[in-house]
């Protein structure tokens, strides 16, 4: 699910552009430095998720996994997000780059959605938080398919068929990513629960300088 | 050196031979050329009083046929193209490797930077 060059009007790519700025900028803002080999690993693995093809048919459709980085990233999953579709679209030719910022946007809004979500749903229980991350990668995906579906609206498609043709293709890597999601949700949350998502109610207090 | 210099050595004499060669060919060629003429003339007049009609039609035919055979041969290879460009653009294990080791060397530069940034900070 990718956007390619020249299918947007310049107006909007630009506007995605300044749009995936910002989020980046709110992501460097509030990324702390401890968190960094962990947004590192979460990018890594956005970035390689998507050559994970699962059959559909004649085609294929690949992982995307904005849900859950932005379950385990939280604000963070812009930069993480930006970086790896950057890269996918030099090194893979996904997309292109001045659809980058559509693309990035497509991903990260659909990332921050679910990280709210999961934040607010997770509770204290793993079965909670088992249940969250599924909802919140299952939801990741359906809800960039929404999103491309209003990008390219934009460029003159139809909204509601688009939407229906993107949701139907990915309903597999949806159920997929819902697993997933909550397969690796409820490993961290057995193994080390502090890398759930940033931590917010204690996270000042671990801001400082420890000297 | 002493290869070298065989080398220059044999050159001319290969230049000379092919001439020679050349020339020897090329009476008898031009004599046959000029001798088969007349024989050709002489095909193409037998043909034409058995039957132009049948003649054009098969002619016709059997370069349809090829014509045919041909483009299912190039439909074929247009495919092979097709499929071996798809294959060559699909991203492999080199693309992803390179990618993971971007990713790791731009979080390695913020972490290097925020870490600076937090060192001045008490001096200050």
């Amino acid at each position: 699910m990718h956007i390619s060059d020249g299918v947007l009007p310049t107006a909007v790519s630009v506007a995605a552009y300044a749009l995936t700025a910002a989020g980046i900028g709110l992501s460097l803002k509030t990324i702390r430095q401890d968190d960094l080999p962990k947004v590192a690993v979460v990018t890594s693995s956005f970035f390689v998720a998507s050559l994970i093809h699962l059959p559909l048919g004649p085609t294929s459709v690949h992982l995307l996994m904005p849900g859950i980085v932005g379950a385990l990233l939280g604000p963070a999953a812009f930069l993480s997000i930006g970086i790896g579709l950057f890269l996918q679209s030099i090194l893979f030719q996904y997309g292109g780059l001045t659809a980058l910022g559509a693309n990035a946007m497509m991903m990260g809004l659909p990332a921050l959605l679910c990280g709210l979500l999961f934040h607010a749903l997770r509770g204290t229980s793993q079965l909670r938080c088992t249940v969250a991350g599924a909802i919140a990668g299952g939801l990741g995906t359906a809800l960039a398919a929404i999103f491309l579906a209003g990008l390219l609206a934009t460029g003159g498609e139809d909204f509601i068929g688009v939407a229906k043709l993107a949701l139907a293709a990915h309903i597999p890597v949806i159920l997929v990513e819902a697993a997933i999601s909550a397969f690796t949700i409820s490993f961290i949350y057995r193994v080390r629960p502090e890398l759930l998502g940033p931590r917010r109610l204690q996270g000042r207090a671990g801001n400082q300088p420890r000297s | 050196m002493a290869s070298s210099g065989k080398f220059i050595g044999t050159v001319p004499a290969a230049v000379l031979i092919a001439l020679i060669l050349a020339l020897l060919s090329s009476t008898p060629a031009s004599a046959a050329e000029t001798a088969a003429e007349p024989a050709g003339a002489t095909g193409t007049e037998t043909a034409v009083a058995s039957g132009p009609a049948d003649d054009c039609r098969a002619v016709l035919l059997r370069m349809a046929e090829q014509d045919s055979k041909l483009t299912r041969e190039m439909q074929m290879l247009r495919r092979d193209i097709a499929a071996l460009s798809q294959k060559v653009e699909e991203p492999g294990l080199q693309q992803a490797i390179a990618g993971l080791g971007y990713i790791l060397g731009i979080f390695g530069i913020i972490a290097f930077m925020a870490s600076r940034r937090q060192r001045r900070q008490p001096e200050k």
